[in-house]
């Protein structure tokens, strides 16, 4: 599920009351700062040492990285800490803390390090304290599980000498690389701090828990630009504030904010960044509950009947790509360009419904409050056909539960994400389920063909399955497909450029800020 | 909590066998025992509540864990236990002020709670202030002011009840801060940041508190003790202010003291819309991320605050209006 930048980690209905984030209170905040039309746009000349302010409804829950794997938390992490790879703008590799590296066997990977890199807290960087590193998020601490289970096929990393690492994998593991990119590495002397140490840009003066962080440039570091000198991070829960605080100037960079607010800040010299989320919109079709689900004809009517590009439109304020054919986009391996989209056809759903018996079938959909309007654009265009259908919501920790364990309601309406390792393997849902966990799609073939990309080094083959796997997907009708979603940065004029990362996180260290 | 009213001696033989025993104590015993169980009745609700749905681990491990994972953070946390076990265990840690750790951010709960206190506290303050000083004379004019201030100020005091609390704060921000440039949007710590908040929380208790002063003094009006001061020569200034007021003062402070009560939990709202700072902002967050070491430190330093807040109430109407003290002893 998303737990992007564009959907800050905790979030739901209760909150938005509390923070009066209806549509007359958005309104009214966007409309009355509409009188003044003065944004003179920042055609000032670049300066130097800026100080920019990002606010988002939520800040990282810990400085310690390895408990920071959140969008929020990460957004903070980047620009503190390296990795031995990392990916650029575009999405490919890029060499990190490790220069240079090398597949010695199946199982086995050596990596080249970055020799003169220190620490912001003077210590000098080596293998020893990658090894370190790895050891401790495989340490079973509770905390960090969510880092062991992005990088779990890593069996131990060794050190070679100073600037030489081998890392050993229990199995073949195509996507070695990418999971690296989610370890942050921290200087170990400083794991049981208050202040962990990292390579990156910046290094933290301060920290209000929940609140904000002050970061300051570590000049030290080897990406240190002249760009920025200092950043501050702040949580401002209510997204009404958030856009008022973007125009009073006391926010350079927003992210969190709903599609409308950033369309109407547009119209006042504000600059809207969107990105690919890295993110598929679906909804999973849960047989287990619903056993005429298990119809393949009645999945296909669920299909039929969506108009996406009205769901874009209406449900996303037009700020992604209508989706209906595989959860992966262009630019990630195995993406299928002529795979076919699922198109709205009302008559042909109505059609299917019939030849299966399915009219007035009860399809109710669970979510949470942060996806209320989709999934009630999707409960409008199933009622249409002749389902009925409605939205329950569900409170975020329960959600998750009826999402990884046990569903009570036939359809879940949720963001399945693959922006982190930027790979299907991050679709782990589908796949062969845990022991006592609800099958989402019931399809051995499915099944098998995921374990099998799993650990297929070569990466053709390795394409080959994933197209294979969302042919199976798609003719099966697994899930409902409807869109890509985009993630949103609104900025302020006075910032000029603002440069993301392939996983969708500003790269604050070069961004352009004028006067 | 606030007795408010004499309490009749048929209403404490109501509440069962324990409350004639407790009557004969000291007391400050019987406060400290009326605290105790008013704590414990609220940490027990509190206890089953949070845990009635949802669940920290989910929150914690992300949607890509897998159920194994789930259940080792359970088991990290002690949430594999019977919730019987877990709760025994629980009231013996709070009975050592013990609260654990927040999941989310491995600091000690009630130290992360009693950082954001302060703030709150001041806001809760100045806005009891602020009620006081413009609700009073604001409840003299109401009374005792010409028509044309009644009818206006009348109308502005509906008002000031009427609107939600949120659009208030929205409609200020975006007045003072986005439009005029005065104030910032968001944030705490300066003075500035506190404006806001201030009277965004404040509008409701000053019109109460006028409202209150208006009719308490109605019925202070028919008193034969202003008649006679009146009649003895005091000028309506001295009547108004020496006689009249002093007398609508208890009912007007137990209305506050209850409105106390009331605006911890405001705060909550306008703690979260201005990003300041304080415990409510952190409750509000530590309940979204299922963080039960934190939720429940920070309702137990809320209700500690409310039982304190109830006990100086009392006191204050003890002195301000003796027979208070009397009748309840």
């Amino acid at each position: 599920m998303s737990l992007h930048p564009s959907t800050p980690r905790r979030s739901s209905s209760l909150r938005r009351v509390l923070t009066g984030t209806t549509a007359l209170a958005l309104g009214l905040a966007v409309l009355t700062a509409c009188g003044d039309d003065d944004t003179s746009s920042g055609g000032g000349a670049a300066v130097d040492d800026a100080h920019v302010t990002l606010a988002s409804t939520a800040i990282t829950s810990s400085l310690d990285p390895a408990a920071a794997l959140s969008s929020v938390g990460r957004s903070y992490t980047k620009q503190v800490f390296d990795q031995l790879v990392s990916f650029d703008a575009k999405g490919e590799l890029q060499p990190g803390l490790a220069e240079s590296w090398e597949r010695v066997d199946d199982t086995t990977m050596t990596f080249t390090l970055r020799e003169g890199v220190t620490f912001s807290s003077g210590a000098a960087f080596d293998a020893d304290a990658v090894v370190a590193n790895v050891e401790r998020v495989q340490s079973g601490d509770p905390a960090y599980t969510s880092v062991a289970a992005k990088t779990g096929t890593i069996e131990k990393a060794v050190a070679v000498s100073p600037t030489e690492l081998e890392v050993v994998t229990d199995g073949p593991d195509p996507i070695l690389l990418n999971r690296l990119t989610l370890l942050d590495i921290v200087d170990p002397a400083t794991f049981d701090t208050d202040r962990p140490a990292g390579t990156g840009p910046f290094e933290v003066t301060d920290y209000q828990e929940g609140t904000s962080i002050e970061l300051e440039r570590f000049d030290d570091s080897w990406r240190a630009s002249d760009n920025v000198e200092a950043i501050t991070f702040r949580a401002i829960p209510s997204p009404t504030t958030l856009a008022s605080a973007l125009q009073t100037g006391e926010v350079d960079v927003a992210f969190g904010l709903p599609a409308d607010v950033s369309v109407q800040l547009e119209s006042k010299g504000f600059t809207t960044t969107n990105r690919s989320a890295g993110s598929s919109a679906i909804t999973s079709l849960i047989a287990d509950v619903e056993p005429k689900l298990a119809d393949v004809r009645v999945r296909q009517a669920i299909n039929y009947a969506i108009d996406r590009e009205a769901f874009v439109e209406g449900s996303l304020g037009g700020f992604g790509t209508p989706n209906g054919s595989q959860f992966l986009q262009e630019g990630y391996l195995g993406f299928d360009p002529d795979l076919p989209h699922y198109g709205y056809d009302p008559e042909k759903a109505e059609e299917l419904i019939k030849e299966a018996g399915a009219e007035g079938l009860e399809l109710p959909i669970a979510t949470t409050a942060l996806f209320k309007t989709q999934a009630e654009a999707v409960a409008g265009f199933l009622n249409a056909v002749g389902f009925k259908s409605e939205v329950v919501i569900e409170d975020l920790s329960a959600f998750i539960g009826s999402l990884l364990q046990k569903s009570q309601t036939p359809l879940l309406y949720w963001q399945t994400d693959y922006y982190d390792l930027r790979d299907i393997a991050a679709v782990t849902r589908f796949g062969p389920p845990a022991p006592g966990q609800q099958v989402h799609f019931d399809s051995s073939e499915y099944q098998e063909l995921f374990v099998q990309q799993g650990q297929e080094l070569d990466e053709d083959a390795r394409a080959d399955l994933i197209q294979q796997m969302a042919k199976v997907m798609h003719d099966e009708a697994g899930v409902l497909m409807l869109a890509w979603p985009d993630n949103l940065y609104t900025s302020a004029p006075r910032i000029k450029e603002l440069p993301l990362t392939g996983d969708s996180l500003i790269r604050v260290e070069e961004m352009v800020v004028t006067k | 909590m606030t007795t408010v009213d004499a309490r009749p001696p048929a209403a404490a033989r109501r509440q069962g066998g324990a409350s004639p025993r407790l009557s004969r104590l000291p007391f400050p015993v019987r406060l400290l025992a009326r605290m105790a169980f008013t704590l414990l009745g609220l940490l027990t609700l509190l206890f089953f509540l949070v845990r009635l749905k949802g669940d920290p681990a989910g929150v914690l491990a992300g949607p890509s864990a897998t159920p194994d994972q789930l259940d080792a953070i359970r088991a990290a946390y002690g949430l594999d236990r019977p919730l019987f076990v877990q709760y025994l265990e629980f009231l013996g840690d709070t009975a050592r002020l013990d609260f654990g750790e927040s999941i989310l951010s491995g600091e000690a709960a009630l130290g992360s709670v009693l950082g954001a206190l302060p703030a709150t506290l001041l806001l809760i303050a100045i806005t009891m202030i602020v009620s006081v000083v413009v609700g009073v004379p604001a409840g003299l004019a109401l009374h005792h002011g010409p028509r044309f201030v009644r009818a206006p100020l009348g109308g502005l005091l509906t008002l000031a009840q009427a609107v939600p609390t949120f659009v208030i704060g929205v409609g200020l921000i975006s007045l003072l801060a986005v439009q005029l440039g005065l104030l910032p949007a968001f944030g705490s710590g300066t003075v500035e940041s506190l404006v806001m908040p201030t009277i965004t929380l404040a509008l409701f208790p000053i019109a109460r508190t006028a409202r209150m002063i208006d009719a308490e003094l109605d019925l202070v009006d028919e008193q034969d003790f202003l008649r006679t001061a009146a009649a003895k020569g005091a000028s309506r200034r001295r009547v108004v202010w020496r006689h009249a007021l002093p007398n609508a003062f208890p009912a007007v402070t137990a209305a506050l003291v209850v409105e106390l009560s009331y605006l911890i939990s405001g705060a909550v709202v306008v703690e979260v819309l201005y990003a300041y700072d304080g415990i409510g902002k952190r409750l509000v967050d530590a309940i979204f991320a299922r963080d039960y070491p934190v939720v429940q430190a920070a309702v137990f330093v809320i209700g500690v605050v409310v039982v304190l807040v109830n006990v100086f109430g009392d006191a204050l109407l003890r002195v301000l209006d003796p027979r208070t003290g009397r009748a309840a002893a």
